[in-house]
């Protein structure tokens, strides 16, 4: 973890950012990186209150606000997801945008934000991408069968202790999309490797297992992710600091799919 | 986010529709395999570590330049002499180096691809799980420059000038006076230097990269198979570089 510098503020005033923010209308035209300049920022805001800041004074001048995604802002919906500085969730590890401080920066700082940049997540407009592509992916396998009816009981189902902390490690993905924006390919190996260990670790949905690795997979390549040159940025820059080894496993789950003639 | 597909005017978002491996057909389940991204890295990492498996063996019969010209030519026609070894090897690696090298760039390409537009500003992250490195980053770089070096190498030495010794009474090739004079050239040996450490570099990565590949990861080991394969990187480079320096210092 990184340790945050302490507020170097000795006058009363906020501190003077600078930002140069990605500005696209839409899906369809160019964007490009606009400056603007922020004399009051507290350092007690939030990044994105930062944001909400900028956006007021773009609406009080009738300019159009900056297009950003946020829903929780603690840190557990995975919403929000910005390339700050050339990282992704910026400085921090373990870091969601929405719980990175501005205490993180200095007075006069610039700061270059962006939005997720992948082939598979295309620009809605300005720093929103569309993700859904992650949603097909689930949609694809990352799903377990169940009896319904009467509730079964509680503990018939043994989970070994250790699979299940794997289990849970990996359940803590917030599909934000930080491994794709991060990893030089593109890749959702991080991601989709999160759900299929999630699920392949637990004795429930066991009957779908090759099927949901194959399917899961598949689905990722269609989408136009890339694939994974094992370099952990990813893992790096997780806000649920997922380890690497998910995609082992994905890698695991696959082949002996394959081999098995799962479809 | 929706779970029903939006439409949206760019990109590649594909509408959603389950493709089952097809499997009915052995061989259009094997190319489906061969063509995803994990069964891509599955058989650069299998080739690769094929190819790399060469490398320390290669090295420790080079390193007998060292002892002089007898040792190493006598050590180079008993490896002649075992029936089919070097034919089945050199047929083997090629078709490894065929295979890795053109699965590698295919797959460089269609990662770069995915990538769509580039950032302005970007960065390693900061967090310590990164395995990161110049090395990593380069690996296309590192492969091409291998890809170069070999057959350059094949036409400096195996198909290079043929200088005939009488060794223990029995004709032989004198690849030891072949290798001393090509290494009497400051830039044969400048070259020669240069591609070891690219060749250092690439198993740098590449070695704990396959490791990963395969899915052979646990926590306790996984770091030390990346130290390994970062040693391994740093002495089978530092070892063929060597040879050059040597035998041109000595010259
Ligand atoms: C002596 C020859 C070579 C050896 C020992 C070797 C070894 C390896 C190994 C062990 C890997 C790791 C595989 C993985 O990450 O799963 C690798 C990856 C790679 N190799 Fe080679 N290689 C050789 C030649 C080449 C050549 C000629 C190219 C030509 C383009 C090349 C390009 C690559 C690339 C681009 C990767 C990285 C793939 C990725 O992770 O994105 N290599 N190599
Ligand atoms: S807004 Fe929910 S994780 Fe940041």
């Amino acid at each position: 973890m990184i340790v945050n510098p302490a507020p170097t503020r000795t006058a009363p005033k906020g501190m003077r950012i600078a930002l140069r923010v990605w500005r696209q209308a839409n899906a369809t035209t160019r964007g490009r990186l606009v400056n603007y300049q922020l004399d009051d920022v507290s350092p007690d805001m939030s990044f994105l209150e930062m944001l909400d800041v900028l956006n007021e004074t773009l609406i009080k001048k009738g300019e159009e606000p900056v297009d950003f995604e946020s829903d929780c802002r603690e840190g557990i919906c995975g919403s929000c997801g910005l390339m700050i500085d050339g990282r992704a969730h910026g400085p921090l590890a373990g870091t969601t945008t929405c719980q990175l401080h501005m205490r993180t920066y200095r007075d006069g700082d610039e700061i270059v934000i962006e939005p997720w940049r992948a082939e598979a997540f295309p620009i809605l407009k300005d720093l929103s991408v569309d993700r859904s592509a992650f949603d097909r992916i689930i949609v694809a396998g990352g799903f377990v069968s169940v009896n319904t009816g009467a509730a079964p009981d509680a503990n018939a189902v043994l989970v070994p202790k250790g699979d299940a902390d794997l289990a849970m490690d990996a359940a803590a993905c917030i599909a934000c999309g930080a491994c794709v924006a991060q990893c030089k390919n593109a890749s959702a190996a991080l991601f989709t490797g999160a759900k299929v260990s999630h699920l392949s670790l637990l004795p429930q949905g066991g009957p779908e297992r090759g099927r949901r690795a194959i399917r899961m997979v598949q689905q990722m390549d269609a989408e136009g992710f890339g694939s994974c040159s094992n370099e952990g940025e990813c893992e790096a820059v997780c806000p649920k600091q997922i380890s690497i080894g998910t995609i082992a496993r994905m890698n695991r789950e696959f082949t002996r799919a394959a081999l098995d003639g799962a479809s | 986010m929706a779970l029903e597909s939006r439409a949206v005017p760019t990109g590649r978002t594909t509408p959603y529709s389950p493709r089952p491996f097809p499997t009915a057909d052995g061989a259009v389940a094997r190319r489906a395999y061969a063509v995803s991204t994990i069964g891509t890295k599955v058989i650069l990492a299998v080739t690769g570590l094929a190819l790399f498996l060469f490398l320390p063996i290669h090295l420790v019969g080079n390193l007998l330049l060292l002892v002089g010209s007898d040792t190493f030519n006598r050590y180079a026609r008993s490896l002649e002499s075992i029936p089919v070894l070097v034919p089945v090897a050199e047929v083997g690696l090629l078709a490894l180096f065929v295979i890795h090298a053109s699965k590698a760039v295919l797959n460089f390409l269609a990662n770069r691809r995915a990538r769509g537009s580039n950032y302005a500003a970007k960065r390693p992250a900061t967090g310590g799980a990164s395995r990161k490195t110049w090395a990593s980053a380069s690996m296309i770089v590192s492969g091409i420059t291998i890809g170069v070096f070999v057959p350059v190498h094949l036409l400096q030495m195996k198909f290079g000038a043929y200088y005939p010794v009488t060794l223990d009474g029995a004709p032989a090739r004198d690849l030891y006076r072949l290798v001393r004079e090509l290494f009497h050239d400051p830039f044969v040996v400048a070259f020669y230097v240069f591609c070891m450490v690219v060749v250092g570099a690439h198993i740098y990565h590449g070695f704990a990269s396959a490791f990963q590949s395969l899915g052979a990861y646990h926590p306790r080991y996984a770091p030390l198979v990346l130290l390994l394969g970062r040693g391994l990187g740093v002495v089978i480079g530092a070892g063929f570089l060597a040879l050059p320096l040597v035998m041109y210092a000595a010259r």
